[in-house]
């Protein structure tokens, strides 16, 4: 059955020609992906361009295609590489928050708290937002890894290998995300 | 809906707090790509798996190591025929009398030399396949992007504009239109006649100033498609322009009002160099269904001047002669690019 096949299966069948194989894993992946390029762009037409960019070129790409690892760490390896290619043509340039991870402050506190849940639907859906906001407030990189787990699924390894860093640097990169979402959350 | 993984974050190495806050953040964020991007996503896979199964099942991966066995192999022919040549040549200079060996060659030595020496001044099998390349057009030799249906269509069926005019000239035949996967349609070919007929319009109307070396310089819209509700349009804009990479690409499109103002604009991050003509998604577009609008591409070196569209959602937009002088003020209002990615 398509829809049970495993991503590295699809990709290997869209490579031997099953287009049907394609729009499963395109399916599977399109939201995903999409936000996280969303949030890491924070314009919906750079990011719908970034996107269409990134299954261009896997698309191009698929006659060299080979299962040496998660499907996932390869599409988001494409992803990453075209979005840093994306900041680095920008007149800012790369962030600066991929180099600059240790001298943030953590706020350890704040984790070990629980977060109140909403009781009603619309108390959701302010929180919700309120979390929106302060994921677009974060520094790009930890915004990414934030991503990266959440909406992919990579363990800490995938992330760091997708990103270019060591592990703890990901890991690192991850509690100040989650740190700062909550202390956000609880002010 | 994009399928997520709710047990992702449960995994040995999750961290303090993650459970919750994956738990908020995945019922709040429900983004999802256009339905347009995905039909153009969806249908570039099929056509790529097609023009791969048109090649053969020499085609793709197995191409270069059977080309390169070809080779390898009409080379070891050729040193074989030259050797055994040769030791033909010196046993018959060995046995004629050196009063013959002056004498104009008989028809059979010249054609023994021709069957020696024709291989050697021919290019190698390889050699020929990239030199057949190199005088198709460059937009023949991509595969050609398949034309969306669901826009107002037009089929590219002339050679792009950018491509080198000596590049041109070399082919003899098929023309562009034959060797594209997909031959445009009766109907098609009155539709790219119709553009023809717009960019000659403007192109008078603009008095060529544009234009260097015969070549457009303008980015031509070409198709337009709306969807959406009242007040928030999302624009389909098809684009044919004669990018060479960063320094000469289309950068913007954009809805401009009858009167000149600027409705929205979709700026453009990188060249399509490689994929001509081109669609991209935009919006939302504060119109109604009835407001009549202009749909114009921006040039980064020609600035405005090619074919517009004008229309309304509820009527549908048709190509318009636009000179390049209307609202040309636009050109400096936000939102503009923040570079070019390549």
């Amino acid at each position: 059955m398509d829809n049970a096949a495993p991503d590295e299966e699809l990709m290997n069948r869209y490579r031997d020609g099953d287009a049907r194989a394609f729009e499963v894993l395109y399916t599977r992946h399109k939201g995903p992906l999409y936000r996280y390029l969303l949030r890491q762009c924070g314009a919906a037409a750079q990011a719908e361009e970034l996107f269409q960019d990134v299954w261009m070129k896997l698309i191009r790409a698929r006659e060299r295609y080979e299962a040496r690892a998660k499907f996932t760490t390869y599409l988001y390896h494409l992803a990453h590489n075209r979005l840093i290619d994306h900041y680095r043509r920008a007149r800012a340039g790369v962030p600066i928050s991929y180099d600059d991870d240790s001298d943030d402050p953590l706020i350890e506190q704040v984790a070990d708290s629980e977060l109140r849940e909403p009781d009603n639907e619309l108390d959701r859906r302010r929180l919700g937002q309120r979390l929106l906001a302060h994921i677009a407030a974060l520094p790009e990189a930890q915004r990414e890894a934030f991503l990266l787990r959440e909406e992919s699924g990579l363990s800490l390894e995938q992330i760091a290998d997708v990103t270019g860093v060591n592990a703890e640097t990901a890991k690192s990169r991850l509690r100040y995300a989650l740190t700062k979402l909550r202390q956000g959350l609880k002010d | 809906m994009a399928t997520r993984k709710p047990t992702d974050t449960q995994q040995v190495d999750s961290l303090p707090g993650e459970a919750e806050m994956a738990r908020v953040y995945r019922a709040t964020a429900q983004d999802a790509p256009p339905a347009s991007l995905d039909a153009r996503i969806l249908t570039e896979a099929q056509r790529a798996v097609a023009t791969s199964k048109a090649r053969g099942p020499f085609g793709g991966h197995w191409a270069i190591p059977l080309s390169t066995a070809a080779v390898v192999i009409l080379s070891l022919g050729v040193v074989l025929l030259m050797t055994k040549q040769g030791a033909l040549n010196h046993r018959a200079e060995r046995e004629v009398p050196n009063e013959y060996t002056a004498a104009p060659a008989s028809p059979d030595s010249v054609s023994a030399e021709r069957a020696v020496t024709a291989p050697a001044v021919s290019p190698p099998l390889a050699d020929t396949a990239r030199s057949d390349e190199r005088m198709v057009p460059a937009k023949a030799k991509r595969t050609a992007p398949e034309p969306d249906s669901r826009l107002v269509g037009l089929v590219e069926s002339k050679p792009a504009a950018s491509a080198p005019a000596e590049v041109m000239k070399k082919v003899d035949a098929p023309p562009v239109a034959a060797t594209l996967a997909v031959a445009p349609k009766l109907s098609e070919r009155t539709a790219e006649e119709r553009v023809t007929t717009t960019r000659d319009a403007v192109r008078t109307k603009n008095n060529l100033a544009k234009e260097v070396g015969g070549m457009n310089m303008q980015a031509d819209v070409i198709a337009v498609q709306t969807s959406g509700q009242p007040g928030a349009y999302q624009f389909n804009v098809g684009i044919r322009s004669p990018d060479k990479g960063c320094a000469q690409y289309a950068d913007w499109w954009e809805v401009v009002s009858t009167d000149g103002k600027l409705l929205y604009r979709r700026v453009l991050l990188h060249s399509h160099v490689d994929e001509q003509p081109f669609t991209r998604t935009g919006g939302p577009v504060p119109i109604q269904a009835d407001t009549l609008v202009l749909v114009r591409a921006h040039m980064n070196t020609g600035g405005y001047g090619g074919v517009a569209f004008k229309g309304s959602v509820k009527t549908g937009f048709k190509q318009d002669v636009l000179g390049a002088e209307f609202a040309a003020g636009l050109a400096k209002q936000a939102p503009l690019p923040d570079g070019c990615d390549f």
